[in-house]
């Protein structure tokens, strides 16, 4: 009896990586996915991207190195993520997120409503202990 | 959000067969217990109710007394030790081993974090724990 339980838990942990891969081929496939990726490609290629990335970074470096300048540096860290959050390629990469963090909540929904249980929220890796 | 049919099938069918899950079954047998349990019920809404309030304080900057402290982690010992909630987070344990398996899986294959996006968008509550169909 017991042995029959194991085999029959064994298949549907087999069954269901084999679901969930499927639902996965089909999101590649999906109009929020492609939008999502084709934004975070175009973002990752912008020259003024990369720059101003590499401007955050490196202050980032030195405001771990100068503790007695870190105020200054910042401030102009700041500025330049302000810079960076506003450029068009970027906004479009949040506008995309969002509508793809929609998508998946409603796959969700659809998902935990069937199990009787929330998926996503019990999926995630890192959780805090509050449960939040 | 129109979902194509194809998808929102899968993921129908998916959620089904997590349903058949025998660490979901569980999960679900001992929530039920636990729900069905007055004086757990009592103890859990006395020790939410009490974190929400000192969480409240907290957010004030009002002053939390040692006393208040002290009654607190007494509460959450209780509410801890207390063996349907034991059975309920341990049968809850083994149903997120399985999820985030299942959540790395689906994740690898897209290059992104599937729970943490879908987790972003949606306004469900965390757990607390476990809606029945």
């Amino acid at each position: 009896m017991a042995f029959k339980q194991m085999q029959e838990d064994t298949k549907t942990a087999e069954d269901l990586k084999v679901k969930a891969q499927a639902l996965a081929q089909l999101l590649r496939d999906a109009q929020p996915y492609r939008e999502f990726m084709d934004a975070h490609r175009s973002m990752q290629v912008d020259e003024t991207f990369q720059s101003l990335s590499q401007q955050i970074e490196a202050l980032q470096a030195q405001a771990e190195a100068q503790k007695d300048n870190q105020k200054e540096l910042i401030r102009q860290m700041d500025a330049l993520i302000n810079q960076l959050e506003s450029l068009p390629v970027v906004r479009h990469y949040y506008e995309s997120e969002g509508v793809l963090c929609g998508f998946l909540a409603e796959l969700d929904r659809i998902i935990s409503r069937e199990a009787g249980i929330p998926f996503s929220i019990n999926a995630r890796r890192t959780r805090c202990s509050c449960n939040s | 959000m129109q979902i194509p049919t194809e998808i929102e099938t899968l993921c129908a069918s998916f959620g089904e067969l997590l349903s058949q899950y025998k660490a979901v079954q569980e999960y679900q047998n001992a929530q039920r217990r636990l729900q069905a349990d007055a004086e757990a019920q009592q103890l859990l809404n006395a020790f939410i109710q009490t974190h929400q309030l000192l969480t409240a304080k907290q957010r004030q900057g009002k002053h939390i007394s040692e006393e208040e402290v002290l009654d607190y982690n007494q509460m959450r010992f209780n509410v801890q030790t207390h063996a349907l909630v034991s059975e309920r987070d341990a049968a809850l344990a083994d149903v997120r081993s399985l999820f985030v398996n299942l959540g790395v899986e689906i994740s690898m294959l897209l290059g992104i974090d599937f729970p943490n996006l879908a987790a972003l968008g949606n306004t469900q509550q965390p757990v607390e724990k476990g809606e029945t169909k």
